[in-house]
């Protein structure tokens, strides 16, 4: 996690950012520190983000500022992390929003390397498909279902074991 | 084919297959949820197989796992079981799996597959000559199964990519050590291997040991109770030369002797990544203490030794002291039921003031005496690392149970302390309590079988008002009666801390107990009591 050069950043330092259709945000300099792309884009006062609009920037930048003070995570506690699907409120309260904006978060953080804000986001989908029928599953997110009755009936048999629990 | 279609496709189709990985990873635990996600679509099936299928031991007795399982064995091992005249599921019905799922396994804990096969077998309807309850159906019963297991395991061996945890039991590490020994050789993923009780005997270790010379990949190997002997020890120590990824290494009930340590001490000055060695019950002796005691200086990685039951005496207890002095990294050391005797007591508590690294000791059993008592007392009095200690039945007496008491006084860091079988008495119980009032460090405390009585019982009733830390004290055999009890009781009313309490085996009716289980949960915070 330490780079050992860009940690140095006061509070008072901001950067900007602009999203792929040309929005500007002002943000600390800190939460850029914090993220290795980000980082990676500062050479200077500005960077430019392609692939996330602005409408998204402002959801990921919001979370990474309420986030700012949060400790760094160790990689190697992957396993610990995923044990548990227990979420903050504030959190849960900012996920709270439309499905597709949702799953643009989750793109953005895996794209800008976000891990923590990437965890989160998948964690509450995981949590919006526990205890729902496959069919249940399709219809909340809107999925075809491109199995052949008799693949899908072979599919089951040959996993069922898992169902009982 | 297509149904429900929509016209609006989910953003959710949109996140590349990373991310759904991470998704389905946290449903590992909700199967049922994943199965659901199984069978939504194609895309997703191909990231959810491999994490449903990578740690199914617990269904390993479920008789349709066990099916699924049997469809995936190749035409060699089918053959193993045609004496048995068991007709497999694909010889009824040839079809294919849909993925080649056991390459995904990565755990493998052969013992739970007995019960799964066992269900598979007689829902299937096997049923045998002779009368169900008679020997030779057991016997015959028995060798079906284990010859279904051995198909099996060859099969998880053979298809598995990505092991990782491999446990195997003896009558299959017979049928199938060639192969196993074949894959070792081969394989770089398996990290933990487990082959207790195997009767591997010493060229059963030699085989292992070249497999680990080899390997570059195994950090955990469990070889208890395997009669190596000195020349499995030996073959093994020679791999230790080489391998640089062993972390944890299990030897005990093995009959090394003092030459096997030899040669595994000589090789610890060379290791440098186990930090995990138990050598329990090898009867490596006074020689045997003295040889690791010597790589115990040079060594820099170990921080766990455990060396029960190994006739060390007072002269191996003498050379481990020594080399307690300068050895820093050792933490935690285990030397139960060694004959240490006074004198291998006293070099251990005098080299131990100067030590700060070990934190966990157990003397357990050592014909310590009051003299070692005092010794150990003083120790506690001088060292600030020691957190855990063991010095049941070595007949401290009061004498040396009154030092301790003392140097608890003193002591902040030791949290647990183990001074069951010692002889303390009601003299030795009311010194103890007089520290417990004063020390705040200690959790633990075990003074069972000490002959505490009613004046010792008493006293320790008394502390409990003062005492603020200890969570769990054991009191059993120490002919202690109603009224003890019922001061106990008094003062845990006020005590807010303990929450273990071991009472049986004492002077007190049965009517008189269950008065006394009464008034101790009311108003108490112990949430254990054994009475």
């Amino acid at each position: 996690m330490d780079n050992g050069t860009s940690n140095s950043a006061s509070e008072n330092e901001t950067i900007t950012l602009k999203s792929c259709d040309g929005i500007e945000f002002h943000i600390d300099a800190r939460i850029a520190n914090r993220y290795t792309l980000l980082n990676n884009w500062n050479g200077g006062e500005s960077a430019c983000i392609p692939n996330v609009n602005g409408k998204v920037l402002e959801k990921v930048l919001e979370w990474c500022e309420h986030h700012i003070n949060d400790p760094q995570l160790n990689c190697g506690d992957d396993d610990s992390r995923r044990r548990n699907t227990i979420i903050e409120e504030w959190d849960e309260n900012f996920l709270s929003c439309d499905q597709d904006m949702l799953f643009e978060i989750i793109l953005a953080a895996n794209y800008l390397e976000i891990k923590p804000l990437l965890d989160l986001g998948c964690k509450t989908v995981a949590n919006m498909m526990k205890s729902k029928s496959p069919e249940e599953i399709r219809s909340a997110f809107n999925i075809d279902n491109d199995y052949t009755p008799e693949e899908e009936e072979q599919f089951r048999k040959e996993n069922e074991w898992a169902e009982d629990y | 084919m297509y149904q429900n279609i929509s016209f609006f496709p989910s953003k959710m189709l949109s996140l590349p297959n990373e991310c759904l990985f991470e998704i389905f990873k946290y449903l590992r635990n909700y199967r049922k949820s994943l199965f659901s996600c199984l069978l939504v679509n194609r895309q997703w099936c191909r990231i959810i197989v491999p994490i449903l299928w990578s740690d199914p031991s617990i269904y390993f007795d479920d008789k349709r796992f066990i099916k699924i399982c049997l469809l995936s064995l190749n035409s060699d091992e089918q053959s193993n079981l045609i004496p048995y005249k068991i007709i497999l599921p694909n010889s009824k019905k040839k079809k294919n799996l849909l993925f080649k799922y056991t390459s995904y396994i990565t755990s493998i804990y052969c013992c739970y597959l007995n019960k799964g096969i066992e269900n598979w077998l007689n829902h299937e309807g096997y049923k045998f000559n002779g009368s169900r309850d008679s020997l030779i159906y057991f016997k015959k019963f028995e060798k079906i199964i284990d010859s279904i297991k051995t198909s099996l395991i060859s099969m998880f061996l053979r298809s598995s990519k990505k092991l990782k945890h491999l446990s195997i039991d003896k009558v299959i590490y017979d049928n199938i050590a060639g192969l196993l020994i074949d894959v070792l050789y081969k394989n770089s993923t398996i990290l933990s291997l487990n082959l207790y009780d195997d009767q591997l005997g010493p060229d059963g270790g030699k085989l292992l040991a070249g497999a680990l010379y080899n390997s570059t990949s195994i950090t955990h190997l469990d070889l208890r109770n395997n009669q190596l002997g000195f020349e499995g020890g030996k073959a093994l120590a020679k791999a230790l030369y080489k391998n640089s990824t062993l972390i944890n290494l299990n030897l005990g009930h093995n009959q090394l002797g003092p030459e096997g340590c030899k040669e595994l001490a000589k090789a610890l000055c060379k290791n440098f990544t186990l930090t995990s060695l138990d050598l329990s019950d090898n009867k490596i002796g006074v020689d045997g203490g003295i040889a690791l005691a010597e790589s115990l200086f040079v060594n820099t990685t170990l921080t766990s030794l455990n060396l029960y039951y190994n006739q060390l005496g007072s002269e191996g207890g003498k050379a481990l002291s020594d080399a307690l002095y300068m050895n820093n990294t050792l933490i935690s050391l285990n030397l139960y039921y060694n004959q240490l005797g006074i004198e291998g007591g006293k070099a251990l508590a005098r080299a131990l003031c100067k030590n700060t690294s070990l934190t966990s000791l157990n003397l357990a059993f050592n014909l310590l005496g009051p003299e070692g008592g005092k010794a150990l007392a003083e120790l506690l009095c001088n060292n600030t690392t020691l957190i855990f200690l063991n010095l049941s039945g070595n007949n401290i007496g009061f004498e040396g149970g009154k030092a301790l008491a003392e140097a608890l006084t003193i002591n902040n860091t030791l949290t647990s302390l183990h001074l069951d079988n010692n002889r303390l008495g009601f003299k030795g119980g009311k010194s103890l309590a007089e520290a417990l009032s004063v020390n705040s460090s200690l959790t633990f405390l075990n003074l069972s079988c000490n002959q505490l009585g009613s004046e010792g019982g008493k006293a320790l009733a008394e502390a409990l008002y003062a005492n603020t830390t200890l969570t769990s004290l054991s009191l059993y055999f120490n002919q202690l009666g109603f009224e003890e009890g019922k001061a106990l009781a008094k003062a845990l009313y006020k005590n807010t801390t303990l929450t273990t309490l071991n009472l049986c085996y004492n002077n007190i009716s049965s009517e008189k107990l269950k008065i006394l289980k009464n008034s101790l949960f009311i108003n108490t915070t112990l949430t254990s009591l054994i009475i």
